[in-house]
C-alpha cells in the first residue's frame, strides 16, 4: 500500500457535517485521532437506537440515513474508503455500534465512535495510526546508567522516567516522532524516533551546567543556589600526564585564584594564592591538610628543594577541586582567613565493575637557559674590563685628565686567547628529562557497596642532574551502604615518594652552591679534569661535575585515612555523620659528601641524616537537616562540632669525619663532629559550627554559617572566637517580571559577608627557656656549655586576627547556557594582624607578639564560559578566567620602621622604590643633567631621573611601583570533531615587573682575571673601550658604590616580566568498541592523545623565566622551565 | 533506630563537652618554663653563658635580636677597627662591593641607613643595646639567686658585668656613647627602655669601668683556657682607664696600679724561636703562651657553625681567591699559603705605605708578605708592581694557614703582655705629660728588642710629644690586626691626621654614626638620639 505522509493524510480528510463544516487542522487532527483508542464519555451512542432498512444503496445513503435520523455524524476520507460501495441493511432499534458491525462486516472500513462522532478508516490505515512501544536505556559517556532521567515525546505529555537500570518504556503515540532524554548534570538530547522500538541513549556531562553540584563546607549546593563566590575546577579536563601534584594542575584554571610556579624541579612548588592572600588551607574529603611538604633543607648543604604540599595525592584520583574565595569560607573558621580549597576525590559509582588504564610517557626538556660566555668571549671580555679598572683606579681618561699611554698588561694574551678551548659547562648539569605516568583504577558497586580503588606509579626523570621524583600510590575509596539508614564509607590513600634532591640551590659567589649555579660561575676555558684525571678546581667554587658524586634523597611515605559513618535518622530529613580523618607522613632524607669531593672549600667527609614525621587528625561530627515546604522554601540546615589535632616531630644529625663506603648508614662510624637535633610540638583547635540555608520560593537563597572556635595557642578568655557568615543570592531571573526575557536564562545576584581568623602566630605566647644557636666553648672547643636564653615572657593578651570577607556577585546564564558566567567584587579586612612589633629600643628582646596591622585586599575576579559552536559532529567551547586584587596597608604594625621614602598611611603592601635611570653617564659627562648626584657623576654610572624636575636628587624623586600583576589571566579553548578532541590552555601575568636576575649576573666588578663566568648580558655593560652604548652600569658604579638619599636602589634590570604561557596543547581520538573491531569485545573505550606542557612562553622579559620566583639581588640559579611532550593513552576495558 | 539516635547524642554531647577550655592549654616542647628554671648552679651558669654570646667565634649569634655578628669574627673589631684605619688601604680589586668597599675607605655615610635586622655586611651593631639589657637582666637574675654561695655568686656577676662592660666598652668605640640600661631593676620598664638617649662620655665610661673594676675583684685567675679571668679584666680596665684618662680623674693613676697588679701574674714577652719570636707566638704550636693574657680559643673542629667551637677564618679573608699553595708548577716549593681550601677575597691588606714606614730590620714586617704567587699555569708571581692594578695592598700574614682546611685553629689575641707594656708605659707618660723612665720606658725597649730594634732613640725621647709618635707607631707595628687600631688612633688624636697620610682618605666621621632607623624609634618616644657622635677634640685632628 501506498504510504502517505501526515500531511497529505491531512489533506486526504475531508471533513463533513450536517451541522457544521470544520477545517482540521493539525491538532484536531491528532486529537480525532486519539478517539480511536479513547471511548470514555459514550453516552449519547449506547442510548440513541436506529431503524434502517435499505438494500442495495451506496454506503453513503446508508450514513446519510444514519446522520438525517440522530446526531451521530460521519468523518472519513473518500479517497481511504470506498463509500460507494452497495450494501444492505435491516435493523430495528439497534445501538449506531450494531448498526456499524453489521453494515461494515464485509468491508475493509473499520469505526469508531465517540459520543456523536463517528470515524470511518480504512482497516491498513488504522494499524498505522497505532501507539508504538518504545523502550531503551539512558546512559551516561561513562556507561553508567542513568537512573530518574525524564523522557517525554517531544510535543505531548507522553513521558516516561528511567528506573535504577537506565531503562524506560514508553508508548509513542503516532504523531510522535522525537524523544527528548533529560536529567540534571547532563545535556538534554533529543533523539529521531524512526522505526526502531529501542532506543538507547548516553547523555552528555553538562560540566557548564547551572544544575552542577558545586561542593561548599559541609555539604553540596546546586551552582544555581550558590550565594557565595565559589571557583569549581573540574580536573577531569586538565592534562595530568606530567603533573605531580595537585597545584600544579591549577595554574589559571580559576577566577580569583592566583598560582604562579615557585620552583619547576620535580613536584616543584607552586605559590598557591586565593585573591591575593596566604597559602589557603586544604581540605581533602573533608580533612584539613597540611599545605606545605614536608621535606626539610639540609644544614650544611645548599637550599635546593622546594616542593609542594600534598604530593601523596595522585592528580589522576581527584574529581574536583572548589575555590571558596569569600564568605564561603567562614566555615572553616580558624585557619580560613586565606581562603579554602576543598579537593574532593572519585568515588565509585553504581554498576559493573569497570576497570580504567591510563598511562603515558613524557620527553621534558629544558627551556633555554641564558647563554653563558665561551672561553675567547670570556678572557675578551675580562681584558677589556680590566682594563676599564686599570684606567678608573689611577684616574686616567675618561676617568681623569690624562690619557692612558702605558703600564697595563691584558690578563690574556692572544695566543692564550686564540688556543683556549670551551667547557659548556651548564651543559654538563642540564639535561632532558623523562616522566612516565601510570593509573589503574577498578570503580563500580551495587546497592550495597561501591568502590574506587587505584594504583599510580609516577616517575620522573628531572631536567637537572641527579634530580628525580618517583611514587607509588594506592588509592581507595569505598562505600558500605548497610542498611537504608547507615552509610560507612572509608577512603584510604598510601603512597611512597622518592626523591633524588638535584643539585640546583644556594645564592652566587658562595663556596657551597648548586651545580647549576657552579656551571654558570665556572670558567668556560677550564677543562673538565686536570692533566692527573683529577675533577679541576676554580678558586673556592666546586667542580660542577663533580657534585653529581652528592648524595642527597629523600624519602616520604603517607598514609591518609578517612572515615565516616551517615545516619539517616529521618528519611530525607535528618541526617548525621560522624567523620574521622588521619593524614600521617614521614620523610627521611639522606644527604652525604663523600670525602673526594671538593665543596664548601674542603676535602672533608658531610653527612646530614634527616627525618621528620607529622600528624594531621580531624575528628567531626555533624547533623543536616533539609526539609522542603511545598514550593515555598527549601530549608536546610547543618550543625556540627570538630577537633583538629596536628602533631609534629624530628630529629637530624649533621657530621663530619666518615668512611665514604658507610656514609649515613652506619653513623656509628664517625670519627669527627656529630650535631644532633631534634623537635616535637602539637597543636590542637577545637570548634562548634552551624549552617542554615533558606531558599525562597526559588527566589531569595539565604546562607548563614556560625563557627566558634578554639585554639590552644591562646591564653584562657582568649581562645575562643565566633566566625559568623551571612550570604544571600537573589534569583531575579526567576522573578515573574523576569519571565518574559526568554534568552535570559539566569541571573543572580549575590552579596555575602564573612568573618574567618588565624591563630597562625609561628611563636609561642608564653614565657620560656630554650637552648641557644651557639655553643660556649672554651679551651680548644673542648669544654662545652649550652647557654639558656630567655625567649620571652607571657603575652596573654594576644589573640585572634580577623579577616571580614565581602563580596558582591553576579552569576548568568544567556542564550540558551550558550554565555555563562560570574562576576566578583570583593574586599578582604585583615585586621588585629598577628605578628611582631618591634619593641622597644633597650628591650631585650628584638620583637614581641601582638594584633597589630590592618590590611586590606581588594579587586575583583570573573569567569566566562561559552558554547561557541555546537553541532552534533563539531563542537568548541571556551573558558575564560579573569582576576585582579591589590592589596593595602590600612596600618602598620605599631613601631614600623619607615625608610625616607616609604609613603605612610594607605599603602601598597608589595610596594618596591626606586630610583627611575635614563641612561648611562658617557665618557666626557656631556649627557648627565645638573641633578645628578656630585658622586655620581662619573663616567659608567647611571643616570638618575629628577621626577619632579627640582634640579636635584632628593628622596622626592623615588618611584614606587605596586608590584602586583594587573591581571591573572586563563584562558582555555576545547575543539571536538566527530572522535577527535583538542585543547589548548594558556595562562598568563599582566602588568608587573621584576628584576632580571640573569642581567644582574653581568657585573663590570666580576670581570677580572680568576673570575666568575658570565653571560651575554656582559656585552650591555658600559665601558669606554668598547661599549660606550651600553645600557648597564660600568665600573664606577661599582667601585664607588653612591648610596642616593634614602638608600633606594635603582631601576637596573628592572622588566616587565608580563607574560602568556600556552601550558597545554593536547590532542586526542576517541575510539569506541564499535570502531575498535575485535578490541571492542575488551575495551569500551579508547583514547589515545598527544599533549604537550609549557610549549610556549611570550614575554619580553629575557631573564631566567617571567613567572619563576626569584629573591631581588639574589643570583640564584633556577631550575630551569621544562617543556613536555606527552603521548598518552586512556582504555576502559569491558 | 533509637540506638543510632542515642549514640549519636551521647556522640555529639562528647564532642560538645571536649570542646571547653579544659585540657586546652599549649604543649610546649623543646624549652624550660620560666616557672621552675633556673634552680641549680648549673642553670645559673647557663644562663650566665648568654653573656659570652656576642664574644665568640661563630658565623653569627642571636641572643636578643636575630643575626648579630660577634666582635671577634671578621664583621667585629677587625672590620669595624682595624679595616677603617691607617694601615689599611682602600679594598678596591676584587672588592666584594658595598659597605665594604666604604668601610675599607673609612666611609661612614651610609651607615645611617644599614637597616634594623641583621645578617648582611650593614649589620648595625647598635642592636647590641638590648644584649646590654639582656645582660642587666641575668645580672640580677644571679645576684638574686638563693642557692649559690656567696663566692659563686660575686664569681659569676663579676664575669657577667665583664662581658657586659666589654659590650659596652665596644659600643662606645664604635659609636660613641650609647644609651644602655645597667640597673636590673629597670629592665622591662617601659620608660627605661625607651629612653634612648645618648648619655655622657663620663657617664658611660663610668659605667664601663665600675664593670670592669666589679669583675677585676671579683672574678677568679682559675678558668679553662678562653674563658675571661680576673686578669683579662684588669687588663681591659687598663685599656678603658688609658682611653679615658684625660677627663676621668684617676684613671691613669689607676692604669699605673693596674700595670701593677698583672705583673704578680708572671706573664712576660714571649722571645722563643729568636728572630722568629713574633711571628711565631701567633701559631697553634704557642697557644697561651706566656704572653698571653687571654685569647679566643680555638680548635679546627670550629667551622663557623654555632654548635662546633670556636674558630677564626681570617685566613679565608686575607688570601687572594687566586693565592697557589706552591711556588712552581711541578708543586714542590711551598709558599705560604697552605692549600686551605682557596681564600675569598684580600678583604684586609696593608697599604704600602704603612709597610715602606716600618724601621729597616723590624721583625715583625715579616708577617707582611709582598708578594705571592698565582696558582695559574704559569705560577706568576704578584708583585708590589702590581699594587693599584692587581691587587690593593700587601697581605697580612700574621694568623697564617698551617693545616690544609679553611678553618684555621688560630687563636685570636685579646690581651697580651706587649700590650700592657706598651700601654703601662703610655699611661706613665701621659700622667706625666713627659717621656717616661724606668721599667716604663724599658717595657717599650723590650718589645722593640724582641722585634729585632735597638731602644728607642732620639726624637722619640726627646720630648713628650715626640714619645707619643713612636709609642703610637710602636703599637700599630706590635698590634697590627689584633682589632685595636681605629680606638687608639682616636685615642691620640689621630685617626684623620694618620689615615689621611696613610690610607690616601680622611675618614668621614669619627666615629660610626646610628642608624635612621634608632633616631626615628627615639623620635617616636620623643627622645632625640643624637645621630653622630665626636670626641671634644676630633676638630684638632688635622
Amino acid at each position: 500500500m501506498k504510504k502517505f505522509n501526515i500531511l497529505q493524510r491531512i489533506a486526504l480528510f475531508k471533513v463533513r457535517s450536517k451541522k457544521t463544516f470544520r477545517i482540521m487542522k493539525l491538532t484536531t487532527f491528532l486529537m480525532s485521532v486519539t478517539i480511536l483508542n479513547a471511548f470514555a464519555n459514550n453516552t449519547y451512542s449506547q442510548n440513541t437506537l436506529l431503524n434502517l432498512n435499505m438494500k442495495d444503496v451506496p454506503m453513503k445513503t446508508v450514513f446519510k440515513a444514519i446522520e438525517d435520523q440522530s446526531e451521530f455524524f460521519f468523518l472519513y476520507s473518500s479517497k481511504m474508503i470506498d463509500i460507494d460501495q452497495k450494501v444492505d441493511i435491516n435493523v430495528t432499534d439497534k445501538k449506531i455500534t450494531e448498526v456499524l458491525d453489521k453494515l461494515l462486516a464485509n468491508s475493509d472500513i473499520i469505526y469508531s465512535v465517540r459520543n456523536r462522532q463517528i470515524l470511518l478508516v480504512n482497516k491498513e490505515a488504522a494499524l498505522e495510526l497505532q501507539q508504538k512501544k518504545v523502550t531503551g536505556t539512558v546512559t551516561d559517556v561513562n556507561k553508567q546508567p542513568v537512573a530518574g532521567a525524564n523522557v517525554v515525546v517531544k510535543g505531548t505529555s507522553t513521558g516516561a522516567i528511567t528506573d535504577a537500570d537506565g531503562k524506560y518504556t514508553i508508548e509513542v503515540p503516532p504523531s510522535g516522532n522525537t524523544l527528548t532524554v533529560s536529567f540534571i548534570g547532563y545535556i538534554s538530547q533529543e533523539v529521531q524516533i524512526g522505526t526502531s522500538n529501542d532506543i538507547s541513549i548516553t547523555l552528555q556531562t553538562e560540566s557548564l551546567s547551572l544544575n552542577e553540584v558545586v561542593v561548599v563546607g559541609y555539604g553540596t549546593v546546586l551552582k544555581k543556589n550558590i550565594t557565595t563566590s565559589i571557583s569549581k575546577v573540574s580536573t577531569d579536563d586538565i592534562p595530568k600526564a606530567s603533573t605531580s601534584n595537585v597545584a600544579q594542575l591549577l595554574l589559571g584554571r580559576a577566577s580569583g585564584l592566583q598560582a604562579t610556579m615557585v620552583s619547576a624541579q620535580p613536584g616543584g612548588n607552586i605559590n598557591i594564592s586565593i585573591r591575593g592572600g596566604g597559602t589557603p588551607v586544604y581540605i581533602v574529603d573533608g580533612i584539613m591538610m597540611p599545605s606545605t611538604s614536608l621535606d626539610a633543607n639540609t644544614s650544611g648543604f645548599f637550599n635546593n628543594v622546594d616542593r609542594g604540599g600534598l604530593l601523596g595525592l595522585n592528580p589522576e584520583d581527584i574529581e574536583s577541586v572548589e575555590v571558596l574565595k569569600d564568605a564561603s569560607a567562614s566555615i572553616y573558621g580558624i585557619g580560613a582567613s586565606q581562603g579554602v580549597i576543598l579537593i574532593t576525590t572519585k568515588k565509585g559509582k553504581e554498576g559493573t565493575m569497570k576497570i580504567n588504564y591510563d598511562g603515558s610517557y613524557s620527553v621534558v626538556t629544558n627551556y633555554k637557559y641564558p647563554a653563558m660566555l665561551n672561553a675567547q668571549q670570556y678572557m675578551d671580555l675580562s681584558n677589556t674590563f680590566n682594563k676599564e679598572q686599570y684606567l678608573y683606579l689611577n684616574n686616567l681618561a675618561p676617568y681623569g685628565p690624562t690619557a692612558y699611554t702605558s703600564g697595563w698588561t691584558a690578563p690574556f694574551d692572544a695566543a692564550t686567547i686564540a688556543n683556549a678551548k670551551t667547557t659548556n659547562w651548564l651543559d654538563m648539569v642540564l639535561r632532558d628529562g623523562s616522566v612516565s605516568n601510570h593509573n589503574l583504577t577498578f570503580n563500580g558497586g551495587n546497592n550495597l557497596i561501591k568502590y574506587y580503588v587505584s594504583g599510580n606509579y609516577f616517575d620522573q626523570v628531572g631536567s637537572v642532574s641527579n634530580s628525580s621524583m618517583e611514587r607509588y600510590s594506592l588509592r581507595s575509596n569505598i562505600v558500605f551502604q548497610l542498611s537504608s539508614r547507615i552509610k560507612f564509607s572509608s577512603i584510604v590513600n598510601v603512597n611512597r615518594n622518592n626523591y633524588n634532591n638535584s643539585d640546583v640551590g644556594g645564592g652566587a659567589n658562595a663556596q657551597d652552591v648548586g651545580a647549576l649555579i657552579d656551571a654558570m660561575v665556572y670558567p668556560p676555558y677550564l677543562p673538565l679534569r686536570d692533566a692527573n684525571g683529577a675533577y679541576t678546581i676554580f678558586r673556592n667554587v666546586a667542580n660542577p661535575v663533580s657534585m653529581e658524586e652528592m648524595l642527597d634523597r629523600t624519602a616520604s611515605s603517607g598514609a591518609y585515612l578517612n572515615f565516616s559513618a551517615d545516619f539517616t535518622i529521618i528519611k530525607n530529613m535528618l541526617t548525621a555523620n560522624v567523620l574521622f580523618g588521619d593524614n600521617l607522613e614521614n620523610s627521611r632524607r639522606t644527604a652525604y659528601i663523600p670525602s673526594d669531593v671538593y665543596f664548601g672549600q674542603e676535602y672533608l667527609s658531610r653527612g646530614n641524616l634527616q627525618t621528620n614525621r607529622r600528624d594531621n587528625q580531624t575528628l567531626e561530627a555533624t547533623m543536616v537537616f533539609n526539609k522542603k515546604f511545598e514550593n515555598f522554601l527549601n530549608f536546610d540546615a547543618v550543625i556540627g562540632v570538630g577537633k583538629y589535632l596536628n602533631r609534629y616531630d624530628g630529629m637530624n644529625v649533621s657530621y663530619n669525619g666518615q668512611y665514604d663506603a658507610i656514609g649515613n648508614d652506619n653513623l656509628g662510624a664517625i670519627s669527627g663532629l656529630i650535631s644532633p637535633g631534634s623537635y616535637v610540638g602539637v597543636d590542637e583547635k577545637r570548634s562548634q559550627f552551624a549552617r542554615l540555608n533558606f531558599d525562597f520560593l526559588d527566589r531569595y537563597v539565604i546562607a548563614t554559617t556560625l563557627r566558634r572556635d578554639g585554639t590552644d595557642k591562646f591564653f584562657p578568655g582568649n581562645k575562643y572566637a565566633f566566625f559568623p557568615s551571612v550570604s544571600v543570592a537573589w534569583k531575579l531571573s526567576n522573578e515573574s517580571f523576569m519571565k518574559g526575557i526568554a534568552w535570559m536564562n539566569l541571573l543572580k545576584l549575590r552579596v555575602s559577608y564573612g568573618e574567618t581568623g588565624s591563630d597562625n602566630l609561628g611563636s609561642v605566647l608564653y614565657g620560656t627557656y630554650g637552648p641557644a644557636g651557639n655553643y660556649v666553648m672554651f679551651n680548644g672547643n673542648t669544654q662545652s656549655y649550652v647557654p639558656i636564653i630567655q625567649n620571652g615572657i607571657d603575652y596573654p593578651n594576644v589573640s585572634w586576627e580577623k579577616t571580614t570577607m565581602k563580596n558582591v556577585g553576579m552569576d548568568f546564564s544567556i542564550f540558551k547556557d550558550r554565555i555563562s558566567g560570574n562576576f566578583d567584587v570583593f574586599m578582604n579586612d585583615i585586621t588585629d594582624m598577628l605578628g611582631n612589633a618591634n619593641t622597644p629600643g633597650l628591650s631585650m628582646y628584638a620583637t614581641y607578639p601582638i594584633n597589630g596591622a590592618h590590611l586590606r585586599r581588594q579587586g575583583w575576579d570573573a569567569n566566562f564560559n561559552t558554547k561557541n559552536i555546537q553541532s552534533s559532529n563539531f563542537s568548541w567551547t571556551s573558558v575564560l578566567n579573569l582576576s585582579r586584587y591589590n592589596s593595602l596597608w590600612i596600618s602598620r604594625m605599631p613601631g614600623y620602621d619607615y625608610l625616607p621614602y616609604e609613603k605612610k598611611g594607605v599603602a601598597p603592601s608589595n610596594a618596591f622604590y626606586y630610583y627611575e635611570t635614563n641612561g648611562i653617564c658617557n665618557s666626557d659627562l656631556s649627557n648627565v643633567p645638573a641633578s645628578q648626584p656630585a658622586a655620581a657623576r662619573v663616567p659608567g654610572y647611571p643616570i638618575i631621573v629628577d621626577k619632579n624636575h627640582d634640579g636635584q636628587i632628593t628622596v622626592a624623586d623615588v618611584v614606587m611601583d605596586n608590584e602586583v600583576p594587573d591581571l591573572y589571566l586563563g584562558f582555555g579553548n576545547t575543539f571536538n570533531y566527530k572522535n577527535f578532541d583538542l585543547d589548548i590552555f594558556m595562562y598568563s601575568q599582566v602588568g608587573v615587573k621584576k628584576f632580571n636576575d640573569a642581567q644582574a649576573w653581568a657585573s663590570a666588578r666580576l670581570f677580572n682575571e680568576n673570575a666568575d663566568n658570565q653571560n651575554h648580558f656582559s656585552y650591555n655593560i658600559w665601558n669606554s673601550l668598547t661599549n660606550t652604548n651600553g645600557n648597564l652600569p660600568g665600573i664606577a658604579y661599582e667601585l664607588a658604590p653612591v648610596a642616593l638619599p634614602g638608600g633606594a636602589g635603582l631601576d637596573i634590570g628592572y622588566q616587565n616580566c608580563s607574560f602568556v604561557r600556552v601550558r597545554n596543547i593536547t590532542f586526542g581520538y576517541n575510539f569506541t568498541n564499535k570502531t575498535l573491531g575485535p578490541l571492542g569485545k575488551y575495551i569500551n573505550d579508547l583514547r589515545v592523545y598527544l599533549d604537550t606542557q609549557n610549549p610556549l612562553t611570550f614575554t619580553k622579559f629575557t631573564g631566567f623565566d617571567p613567572e619563576i620566583y626569584t629573591e631581588t639581588g639574589v643570583h640564584k640559579a633556577e631550575f630551569p622551565i621544562t617543556r613536555t611532550f606527552t603521548f598518552g593513552v586512556k582504555v576502559t576495558f569491558k | 533506630m533509637k540506638k543510632i539516635r542515642i549514640f549519636l547524642l551521647f556522640f555529639v554531647l562528647t564532642l560538645l563537652i571536649s570542646s571547653c577550655e579544659k585540657n586546652f592549654d599549649p604543649k610546649i616542647y623543646g624549652f624550660l618554663s620560666t616557672a621552675n628554671y633556673p634552680k641549680t648552679e648549673a642553670d645559673y651558669e647557663a644562663l650566665l653563658m648568654d653573656c659570652y654570646l656576642p664574644f665568640l667565634g661563630n658565623w653569627n649569634y642571636s641572643l636578643s635580636t636575630a643575626n648579630q655578628y660577634g666582635f671577634y669574627i671578621i664583621q667585629g673589631v677587625l672590620r669595624l677597627f682595624d679595616d677603617p684605619s691607617d694601615y689599611c688601604a682602600p679594598w678596591l680589586i676584587r672588592a666584594w662591593g658595598g659597605s665594604w668597599i666604604k668601610l675599607s675607605q673609612a666611609n661612614y655615610a651610609d651607615c645611617i641607613l644599614y637597616p634594623r635586622t641583621g645578617g648582611g655586611d650593614d649589620t648595625p651593631n647598635f642592636e647590641k643595646v638590648k644584649d646590654i639589657t639582656r645582660m642587666t637582666e641575668i645580672i640580677g637574675v644571679l645576684q638574686n639567686a638563693t642557692i649559690l654561695s656567696d663566692e659563686k655568686k660575686s664569681n659569676f656577676v663579676g664575669e657577667a658585668r665583664l662581658l657586659r662592660g666589654l659590650t659596652m666598652y665596644y659600643l662606645l668605640h664604635i659609636y660613641g656613647p650609647v644609651p644602655v640600661i645597667i640597673d636590673p631593676t629597670l629592665v622591662s620598664d617601659e620608660n627605661a627602655e625607651e629612653n634612648m638617649v645618648r648619655p655622657t662620655l663620663e657617664q658611660m665610661a663610668g659605667w664601663i669601668k665600675d664593670d670592669f673594676e666589679y669583675a677585676a675583684a671579683n672574678m677568679s685567675n682559675t678558668a679553662p683556657k678562653g674563658r675571661y679571668t680576673s686578669d683579662y679584666a684588669k687588663f681591659c680596665l687598663m685599656r678603658h682607664c688609658l682611653n679615658e684618662g684625660s677627663y676621668m680623674t684617676g684613671y691613669y693613676d689607676r692604669a699605673i696600679e693596674l700595670f701593677g697588679e698583672l705583673s704578680n701574674s708572671g706573664y712576660g714577652l714571649f722571645t722563643k724561636d729568636g728572630a722568629d719570636a713574633y711571628a711565631n707566638q701567633f701559631k697553634m704550636a704557642n697557644k697561651f703562651n706566656n704572653e698571653v693574657i687571654m685569647a679566643l680559643s680555638t680548635s679546627k673542629a670550629g667551622d663557623g657553625g654555632g654548635k662546633d667551637g670556636n674558630f677564626f677564618p681570617v685566613s679565608m679573608y686575607v688570601i687572594p681567591n687566586d693565592a697557589s699553595a706552591y711556588a712552581d708548577v711541578a708543586n714542590t716549593i711551598p709558599t705560604p699559603f697552605v692549600w686551605q681550601g682557596s681564600g675569598w677575597g684580600q678583604c684586609f691588606n696593608v697599604a704600602p705605605a704603612y709597610y715602606d714606614a716600618y724601621e729597616a730590620g723590624d721583625t715583625r714586617r715579616n708577617v707582611i708578605l709582598t708578594s705571592y704567587v698565582v696558582n695559574d699555569a704559569n705560577r706568576t708571581v704578584i708583585t708590589r708592581d702590581d699594587i693599584g692594578v692587581k691587587w690593593s695592598g700587601f697581605l697580612i700574614n700574621k694568623y697564617p694557614p698551617e693545616i690544609a682546611s679553611p678553618f684555621q685553629p688560630t687563636d685570636f689575641p685579646l690581651a697580651r703582655w706587649a700590650d700592657v707594656l706598651l700601654m703601662y708605659a703610655e699611661a706613665v707618660a701621659r700622667k706625666a705629660q713627659a717621656v717616661p723612665t724606668g721599667d716604663a720606658l724599658q717595657g717599650v725597649n723590650d718589645v722593640r728588642a724582641r722585634a729585632g730594634l735597638p731602644p728607642l732613640s732620639g726624637a722619640a725621647i726627646a720630648s713628650y710629644d715626640g714619645f707619643m709618635d713612636a709609642l703610637l707607631i710602636e703599637r700599630g707595628h706590635e698590634m697590627i690586626y689584633e682589632g685595636c687600631r681605629k680606638i687608639d688612633l682616636i685615642r691620640f688624636n689621630k685617626y684623620r691626621h694618620n689615615c689621611t697620610i696613610i690610607k690616601g682618605v680622611a675618614p668621614t666621621n669619627q666615629y660610626m654614626p646610628l642608624p635612621d632607623y634608632a633616631v626615628q624609634q627615639a623620635a617616636s618616644y620623643g627622645k632625640t638620639l643624637e645621630q653622630y657622635y665626636e670626641r671634644p677634640d676630633y676638630a684638632s685632628d688635622n
